[in-house]
């Protein structure tokens, strides 16, 4: 009599615990996927994060980096592992393909694809097949003119700016567009090679050094340094000005009459990632035209997406900071592939500037 | 002082010697220690700066094994493309190399090499150019190129910035994983090198000081200076031989000497890092400086120690040994010159001290045994009289006192009849307690018992006893008057010695003689005196012994003589031999009986009528004259009772007093007495005292007097003149009458002056209102003058004579005594 006690225990206790598990496997569905991006922040609308979180039961893994470098870094430590979408820009896709970290586009999986501005896929080494457009854009400089005493005009107002202005500079750590900044306020090219002009243009930033309040990204928003007017005047992309802009009504964004670096940013997919399926199909949904027009007010930018033009209103098509026109663009350039020995003592010149 | 000398002469070299001894032991040590010390620091900071270096050298080859390890490194130097190591790998290990500076700002340099030399990347925090990228000729790169396999550490100036620097370099080598089979063995891709700069080191060796003037120095393998401080000395390159012998040693050891451009130095050496040497140098001079400060300070504290010991003992010595001995000179000298009664001024707390007692002691018992000497040397060992010495003295002195104011002394020599029978029957200690017992016998008789003679203290003129040896005996008998005092004394004394002795239970009788002198008569001088007084007493002797002799015979007859009347004259009174007679007192105008005075008359048997005048001295010197004069004052008062009764005119009668009878006798009662008892007036009474008897004890007179004046009864001062009386003292004395001496009566009629002089007398006493008698008239001449001078009463043979008592009645009948 006592082993039939025990025994109905025992059944007791087993069909316990057993019920959530054999509950769980009747009504559970299949766990949700990650999709991880490395990706500036403020670069891509969280409703259309969400939508596509919604549609395709996917959780999107933002992880953010502020600056070119810094994302270099991230990619280098794991060998891009641990990431399935990044963000580059256009000068860096090579140079991820050259290390094998990028997965060739399936544009079977991505039929928006055709929306894009074809202009885009050339205008940098190793695009073509591997990158999809996302943005382009200017640097430049972003500044309060409430707070100047001239409106700015010149890379030099903030390379050189008067003693008003010691401490209330902000700068990008990016090496390449420190290099643009100088060399295009010295006058030369933002791609030269010239070990002098190199150097002058190094000494330049080393002098500017003791003005600028930070050599980190700015903040976009309400709280940032420019809306408090810790900063008066930063290189920013332009966007990002505009994007700033409506949390104080005295900041303006110049492209400096030197000229500055054009860039084009992309989204590439990592060859290390297990959902690329996903991947794609998160660029194909990006590009759906309503999706790449809301995309496009949401960050301020040009988007190549021609299908989005489309959508876009007249205003936002006609700004010039968004689009500048050909003049504004005349004196800028794309940043194009350096000799090593350029870039290493580029590097080198940054790397006093920025420690 | 000649002592301190030696003392000190002795003393002082003996607490130099050991003083510089220990001087010149610690100034030796104090120099051992020093130099001990100064190369212990030499060693110190030689030790310091290489455990300095070597943990330097350690830390630097295990860092750059973590740095060359480092993810980022291997990654960059595994990727073989140089556009993607630069535009993708460079500025992330830029970074981090960013941050191994942070950590180790020292490492202001670190570089990757490629294989061929090329200088791939390159982190500054020092602003400096880079020469070039091509290292490959530079002879570190070759070094470290050489060194297979192992890290390389080594000093080299670096061109691009000319400062001595730490190079450190690895080889970096790996197994490419992505390319390499798994058995693949590493293959070398390229070089980390660090360069550290030595600024820690520069710094601790331009500001560490060794001693005064020691210094560090860092040098390369040739022994040029890397690192020195500013202003040393070492201007070229250390000498090979001392760079040498310098490292040669180990820092335990005492470091080498040699030469340092001009001057002698210490040099002890390490090495620090491959190439780079560290000198610790130490100048002679600054050691020897220290060792001369190091001298001087002994030499001033043992020098000062020296004068403070030496005065210390300087002090001590003078303190308690110089002063106290010549404290003592002192003393000694006057216990020398017979000053005995010292007291030192040192007290008896040391030896010293106790000499002083003892010399204070010495002086005392100086004292003690010269007062015992001079005790012996004048007093009888046996009886404690004065012996003939002192006696001797002692007889000059009073007889120069006595020649000096005039005055009698007699000497009586006694000696003890038949002494030597004593002595061989009972022997010599039998003999000497009967001397004994006759000093005390003999002392007893005298004026004086117990006294002590002290040769100092003569100045009483006591009678003095001291025995002159075996059984001779002297007596000094000073200021006497007349011979009978000795002869009575000497009677005295052999009714004393008469008295059995009573000898060790034997009954003695003995007896002596007795020889007196009397100074001036028989003899002027002392030697005279006492060898008469010995034939005195020989003579004494010669008469049958137990007597007395004078030295003249006229005196023993005299004395005999003298000693019957005294025994008759005691008889006397009881014998009824004396009567009163009466001389009448007449008036110098009248004529008429005033008054009588009663004089005593003494009828002997034997010797017949015995004048006043021989036996009233005999009566006062012997105190009869004490129960005479009671009985006269009686007799006359019964005498005035009997008259009165007898019907007779009531006369005074005047009684003469002696002045022995005042203190003796109670006058004012014994008068007072008779007067009662015989019921008479005072006023019939007079009492006549001779001037000279007052003057012998004034005060006593005058209180008696007094006593007596109050009783009513007049009082007449007689023999007035012959006395030493002065004017103030009869002021002071109750007198009512004046009796003028006869011998100025005597004179009258002889001289002018004589006559002149009464009548001074007598006008005096007037002044004095004093009744004036004059006694002794004989004359007519004599009473007209006194009668001319106003003289009141007369009284002498001329008018009557003394009669008895009998006779008197008839005479106060007759009245009138003056016959025209």
């Amino acid at each position: 009599m006592r082993y039939r006690n025990l025994f109905s225990v025992l059944l007791l206790v087993v069909s316990a615990v057993s019920q959530p598990v054999l509950a769980g496997e009747k009504s559970l569905p299949s766990p949700v996927r990650n999709l991880v991006l490395l990706n500036w922040s403020e670069y891509l609308d969280p409703e259309l994060v969400a939508e596509f979180e919604q549609a395709f039961n996917v959780n999107v893994r933002e992880i953010y980096y502020e600056s070119d470098d810094l994302r270099d870094d991230m990619l280098l430590e794991t060998e891009a592992r641990g990431y399935d979408l990044v963000l580059v820009s256009g000068a860096t896709v090579n140079l991820y393909l050259k290390r094998h970290w990028l997965a060739p586009l399936e544009l079977e999986q991505m039929p928006n694809y055709r929306h894009i501005n074809t202009h885009w896929l050339t205008a940098f080494p190793g695009v073509q097949g591997y990158a999809v457009p996302y943005f382009w854009g200017t640097m430049g400089i972003a500044y309060r003119k409430d707070l100047v005493d001239a409106p700015i005009t010149s890379w030099m107002d903030i390379l050189k700016p008067g003693e008003s202005l010691r401490g209330k500079i902000g700068m990008i750590e990016s090496s390449r567009d420190l290099m643009t900044v100088a060399l295009k306020a010295l006058g030369y090219s933002a791609n030269s090679t010239d070990a002098a002009e190199i150097k002058a243009a190094g000494e330049l930033l080393l002098a500017q050094k003791p003005y600028v309040r930070s050599y980190n990204y700015l903040a976009l928003n309400e709280e940032s340094a420019l809306v408090s007017g810790e900063i008066v005047a930063t290189m920013l992309y332009n966007g990002d000005a505009l994007m700033v802009q409506e949390y104080h009504d005295s900041i303006e964004y110049v492209l400096p009459a030197e000229g500055g670096n054009i860039w084009a940013d992309y989204l590439v997919v990592m060859d290390s990632s297990r959902n690329k399926d996903l991947a794609w199909a998160f660029i194909n949904f990006l590009n759906e035209p309503e999706h790449a027009a809301q995309l496009a007010e949401f960050v301020y930018y040009a988007t190549p997406n021609k299908a989005a033009e489309k959508l876009l209103p007249a205003e936002f098509l006609n700004n010039p900071v968004i689009y500048p026109g050909k003049e504004a663009l005349a004196n800028s350039e794309f940043h194009t592939e350096l000799p090593p020995r350029a870039v290493k003592r580029m590097n080198l010149v940054t790397s006093n500037v920025l420690r | 002082m000649k002592l301190r000398s030696k003392i000190l002469l002795i003393l002082l070299p003996l607490t130099i010697a050991p003083l510089f001894a220990m001087g010149w032991i610690a100034y030796s040590e104090l120099q051992h220690v020093s130099e001990e010390k100064a190369f212990k620091e030499m060693s110190a900071a030689v030790l310091h700066v290489r455990q300095d270096s070597e943990t330097d050298l350690t830390n630097t080859a295990a860092n750059i094994e973590l740095f060359a390890n480092h993810l980022m490194v291997r990654k960059y130097i595994l990727t073989a493309d140089e556009s993607e190591r630069y535009m993708l790998l460079q500025k992330p290990l830029l970074r981090t190399f960013d941050g191994f500076q942070d950590a180790y700002p020292e490492y202001y340099e670190i570089r990757i090499f490629l294989t061929d030399g090329y200088e791939d990347i390159r982190l500054n925090n020092l602003p400096i150019k880079n020469m070039t990228d091509e290292e490959n000729a530079n002879p570190v790169f070759q070094a470290m190129r050489e060194n297979t396999g192992r890290i390389t550490q080594l000093i080299f100036r670096n061109p691009d910035n000319n400062e001595i620097s730490l190079f450190v370099g690895k080889p970096l080598v790996f197994r490419d994983p992505t390319v390499d089979p798994i058995g693949k063995a590493p293959t070398l891709r390229g070089y980390l090198a660090i360069t550290a700069d030595l600024h820690d080191l520069k710094e601790h060796i331009e500001n560490v000081q060794i001693g005064e003037t020691g210094f560090l120095v860092v040098t390369d393998s040739q022994g040029n200076p890397y690192f020195q401080p500013e202003n040393t000395p070492l201007e070229n390159r250390l000498a090979a031989s001392t760079f040498k012998a310098a490292l040669a040693i180990s820092v335990e050891q005492k470091p080498v000497i040699a030469d340092l451009d001009k001057q002698s130095a210490y040099f002890m050496g390490a090495e620090l890092f491959p190439g780079m040497y560290l000198f610790a140098v130490l100048p002679q001079a600054d050691l020897s400086a220290s060792s001369l400060r190091l001298g001087i300070i002994v030499a001033v504290i043992t020098l000062l120690t020296f004068i403070l010991t030496a005065a210390a003992i300087y002090l001590a010595l003078q303190h308690f040994i110089i002063t106290p001995v010549q404290n003592l000179q002192q003393l000694s000298r006057e216990i020398g010159r017979g000053k005995l009664e010292i007291k030192s001024t040192l007290k008896p707390n040391d030896e010293i001290g106790d000499l002083a007692t003892a010399f204070e002691d010495m002086a005392g018992n100086l004292r003690q045994s010269d007062e015992r000497i001079r005790f012996v040397a004048y007093h009888d060992d046996l009886t404690g009289l004065p012996n003939r010495t002192m006696f001797g003295e002692y007889l000059n002195h009073v007889l120069a006192d006595a020649r000096r104011h005039n005055k009698q002394f007699a000497l009586l020599f006694i000696d003890i009849d038949d002494f030597k029978r004593v002595n061989d029957t009972l022997g010599h200690h039998a003999g000497d307690q009967l001397l004994l017992k006759v000093t005390e016998r003999l002392s007893r008789c005298l004026r004086q018992t117990d006294y002590v003679a002290r040769i100092d203290s003569i100045s009483a003129p006591d009678e003095i006893l001291a025995r002159l040896g075996g059984d001779e005996f002297v007596i000094l008998v000073p200021d006497i008057s007349g011979s009978h005092a000795s002869s009575t004394l000497a009677n005295r004394l052999l009714t004393m010695l008469a008295d059995p002795f009573s000898i060790e239970g034997h009954e003695f009788y003995i007896s002596a003689s007795i020889g007196i002198t009397l100074f001036p008569m028989d003899g002027q001088d002392a030697e005279t005196l006492t060898k008469n007084a010995d034939i005195a007493m020989y003579h004494a002797k010669q008469q049958g012994k137990n007597d007395y002799q004078f030295y003249l015979q006229s005196m023993n007859v005299l004395a005999h003589e003298r000693l019957a009347l005294e025994n008759k004259l005691r008889k006397a009174l009881t014998n009824d031999e004396l009567s009163l007679f009466y001389q009448p007192q007449v008036d110098t105008k009248s004529g008429e009986i005033v008054g009588l005075e009663a004089l005593i008359r003494w009828q002997n048997p034997d010797e017949g009528c015995i004048p006043p005048g021989v036996f009233i001295p005999v009566a006062e010197e012997t105190g009869l004259i004490l129960g005479i004069g009671e009985w006269v004052i009686n007799e006359a008062c019964r005498q005035l009772r009997a008259w009165r009764q007898a019907g007779l005119p009531s006369i005074p009668v005047s009684v003469n007093i002696s002045g022995k009878q005042f203190g003796k006798q109670d006058l004012p009662h014994i008068i007072s007495t008779a007067l009662l008892r015989n019921k008479l007036d005072p006023g019939l009474l007079e009492v006549e005292i001779t001037e000279s008897a007052i003057m012998d004890s004034p005060d006593r007179a005058v209180k008696d007097l007094l006593a007596i004046k109050a009783l009513g009864i007049t009082i007449a001062l007689d023999d007035f003149g012959t006395g030493y009386s002065s004017f103030s003292y009869l002021h002071r004395f109750p007198i009512d009458t004046l009796k003028i001496d006869r011998s100025f009566i005597e004179t009258i009629g002889t001289t002018q002056e004589s006559s002149e002089l009464v009548a001074a007398i007598i006008a005096m006493a007037h002044m004095l209102k004093l009744r004036v008698v004059a006694e002794g008239i004989e004359t007519e001449e004599q009473l007209s003058v006194l009668a001319d001078r106003d003289c009141d009463v007369i009284q002498g043979f001329l008018f009557q004579a003394p009669v008895p008592a009998p006779q008197v009645p008839a005479l106060l009948q007759r009245r009138s005594l003056v016959s025209a």
